[in-house]
Formats: C-alpha cells, structure tokens, sequence
C-alpha cells in the first residue's frame, strides 16, 4: 500500500494576538511606491530638499564668506579660499606642497590627487588654527 | 502543440504581468535605471546631481552631524536626510521593501545570480559544480557559519556609525561597493572596487552577499522593520512542509519553521508567498494593532 511521503517538521501556527487583512500584491507594490516617492514629493514640495552644497536652502548660490572654515567644500575654487580668508598663493602652495603650475582656478577637490599632503578636511583646520592666532 | 486557445494564453501572460514578482522586477528596474541615467548624466557633466546625493544611508552618517551642527558632512545633502526618512517610513509600513523592490545594489546582485543561475542550465559542467556546491552548502556547519556571518551587517553598521560620530567625515566612502560602482567611470583601484567586485563574484555563487552579510543599510532596515505590522505568515494547517519556501529565500531564512516571518533579513520579496503551492499556506498580512481576535 502507497504510502504519504513523511511530512517535515513545520513550526505550528502561533496564536495570533491582532486581527489581520490580505495583503494583495498590486496593493503592497502602490504602497511601496507611495511610501516613498511620496515622501521625497512632500520634502520637495516643502523646500526641505538639495542635492548639491552649492544651492542653499533658499535656492540662493553658496559663497564663500571666510567667516567659518566649516563652510569650505570641495567644489569651491583655491582662489575662492585665497579672496575669502586672507592668504596668498605662495602661502598655500607652500604649506601643502602643491605644484606651482596649478591654477588658482582649480577646485579644491582636485588638489587631493596632484598634493598629497593636501586635503579639503586638512585645509579647514589650517585655517580655524590661522584664525584663532593674534 | 499547445490545446491552449490564444485568447486564454493572453490572459494568463497579462495575469503574470500583474503577479507579485513582475511588478517586483518593474520596479527593481526603474529605480535602477534611474541610478544609471544618473551616473551617466554626472559623468558627462560634473554640474549634474551626484548619484551619492540619492543614497539614504548617506542620511544616516550625517544625521549626528545634521542634528549637532546644523550641517551636512561632505558628500551628503538634505537629500540623503530625505531619503533616509523615506526608508524609515517605508520600512514601518512595508518592512524590507526597499531591499526587495527599490535597492538598485540588490537588483544588480540579483541579476547576476540570475545570470549565474541561466549558465548553470546552458553549460552541463557548470551546473553540476553548482549543484554539488548547493549539496556541500546544506551541510548544518554552512548553516551556522550562514548565521554567524550575517551580524556582520551589525558590525558594519556600529563601525560606520562609530567612526562618522569621531570623525565627522564618511569613513567608509572608500571601502563602500555602491560609491565605487557608481564613481567606475573614474577607474580607480580603490578598497570599495576591490570590494565591489569580490560581491559580484560571490553574487554567482550565493544570492545577495551584500545583503547578506554586509549591509549597513540591510542591518537598519532589519532593525526599524521590527516595528511594521506587515509580515509573512505560515498557517501550518495548510502547509504540506516542501520546504520550497525555504530554498527560495535570497536571505536564507528557514521559512517553513517559522509561523511568522519577522526575521530581521527578511527582504519582503514575496518569492517564498509565490513559491508556496498552497496559497493560504503562506500570506502576506496586515496586522491591526490593539485589535483582539
């Protein structure tokens, strides 16, 4: 006589402590999308969204005031730190090593690969420390 | 010949269109294709949005910062921020979903093992490796090892969030695969494209090791996904124990032993809801809290 496979070991169902509803697939995938193209709508709508540290909030450009190194990004040029915070060219070059040739027009980010001794995190400090003597 | 008549044939081809996993691959799909238009765009023209800016686990490194500062540390903007709440959010309506539906890294990890798995049908001497390899990995020893290894998303996750904390730069930009992939116009040898590409190479062999074991964004969504209402539930009742549940979870996840699906790997990819012969065995649920049975 045929017999039935032998049936594995499966967990009982527990006892459930709420109610629940069926969750249909098309229903979960539009909540899934809603969820959270939904939020990143309402954040746009908001203003409470940016994707560069070159807009500020109001949609105005960022400059570089020289008030707070904090400000300094990697996208702003040698020469937007050299007008903002007092140094000249051969003061920097000299104090990162960095090539002569390089124009000021240069972004700092680009800095990194050509000197190593230079970094923008590096170059905030330098000038916090610069700021803080008499 | 197929005694099917064309008209029902339709049918069944637009009824697969609106199943779980179609609607599920759609979706992978878009979000990856905007990642690609994005990284393209950035590559051709430096003023274009950098794909880093959509990433939402760029919110969380510099949410301390955001909270302490004010500021944003670099590489990251309010829409990191943004996109962290919209994972946050997600995850307590919806659990893993956007491991399962949106994550571009996962999709691409997918469709390799996919890949993997379409040569191992094609190519006999491939196949048969992998099945043996499948044989060895059922071995209890592969099971803990599977288990052990995947805290490592927990480890990951502290590390990160410890060195951001002390640094207040992004300590793992470098070692990160996503941030490589998406800078490989660039072609630099950095510890993330090493990375990168020892997750790919794995991804044929095993599904989503990033997922898996590494994850710091997987670990978060594990953690916030506890407070969802939404999971799987098994009615043993029903269940004929096949285990095919089981062997079709990405993550791992022993769901024929379960009665519950709150397993914080779960990726809420519904491939165990679909696997399952028996439709009322396995399904995907609301619960309504303080609502008694």
């Amino acid at each position: 006589m045929a017999t039935d496979p032998p049936r594995r070991q499966v967990a009982p169902t527990a006892q459930r402590r709420w109610r629940s509803l069926h969750m249909p697939a098309p229903l979960y995938a539009a909540l899934v999308l809603a969820a959270f193209l939904g939020t990143i709508q309402l954040a746009q709508i908001a203003g409470f969204w940016s994707t560069s540290g070159k807009i500020t909030l109001d949609g105005a450009p960022v400059e570089v005031t020289g008030a707070d190194p904090a400000e300094v990004k990697g996208w702003m040029t040698i020469s937007d730190v050299l007008g903002a915070y007092g140094l000249t060219q051969d003061e920097l070059y000299t104090h990162y090593q960095i090539p002569a040739d390089l124009p000021t027009s240069a972004a700092l980010k680009d800095i990194e690969a050509i000197a190593p001794e230079f970094s923008v995190t590096d170059l905030r400090v330098w000038l916090a420390e610069r700021a803080a003597q008499p | 010949m197929s005694t099917k008549p064309a008209a029902a044939r339709n049918r069944n081809r637009l009824a697969a269109l609106w199943g779980t996993q179609s609607l599920r691959r759609i979706t992978q799909f878009g979000f990856l294709a905007m990642i690609v238009a994005g990284v393209v765009r950035h590559t051709l023209s430096e003023d274009s949005t950098s794909p880093e800016a959509v990433c939402p686990f760029g919110g969380l490194e510099t949410l301390y910062s955001y909270f302490t500062t004010g500021g944003t540390i670099s590489h990251t903007h309010l829409s990191n921020l943004v996109l962290l709440g919209a994972v946050v959010l997600l995850t307590l309506l919806a659990r893993g979903a956007f491991c399962g539906w949106i994550c571009p890294f996962g999709t691409i990890q997918e469709w390799v093992n996919s890949l993997s798995r379409w040569l191992q049908a094609r190519i006999k001497p491939l196949g048969r490796a992998a099945r043996a390899l499948r044989r060895a990995a059922r071995r209890p020893i592969f099971g803990t090892i599977d288990r052990v290894l995947s805290y490592g998303r927990y480890v990951v996750l502290a590390t990160i969030i410890g060195g951001t904390v002390a640094y207040g730069s992004m300590v793992f930009r470098d070692y990160d695969p996503w941030s490589a992939l998406i800078s490989v116009a660039e072609f630099e040898l950095t510890a993330g494209a090493v990375i990168l590409g020892v997750v790919l190479l794995a991804s044929l062999v095993v599904e989503r090791p990033w997922c898996r074991y590494a994850c710091p964004l997987g670990a978060t969504i594990g953690l916030v996904g506890r407070l969802s209402p939404m999971r799987i539930q098994r009615e043993d009742s029903a269940c004929t124990g096949c285990t095919l549940c089981t062997h079709r979870c990405p993550m791992g996840i022993d769901v024929a032993a379960s009665s519950e699906i709150t397993d914080m790997r779960c990726i809420s990819c519904l491939q165990c809801v679909d696997s399952c012969v028996h439709p009322e065995a396995l399904d995907l649920r609301l619960s309504i809290p303080l609502t008694t049975k």
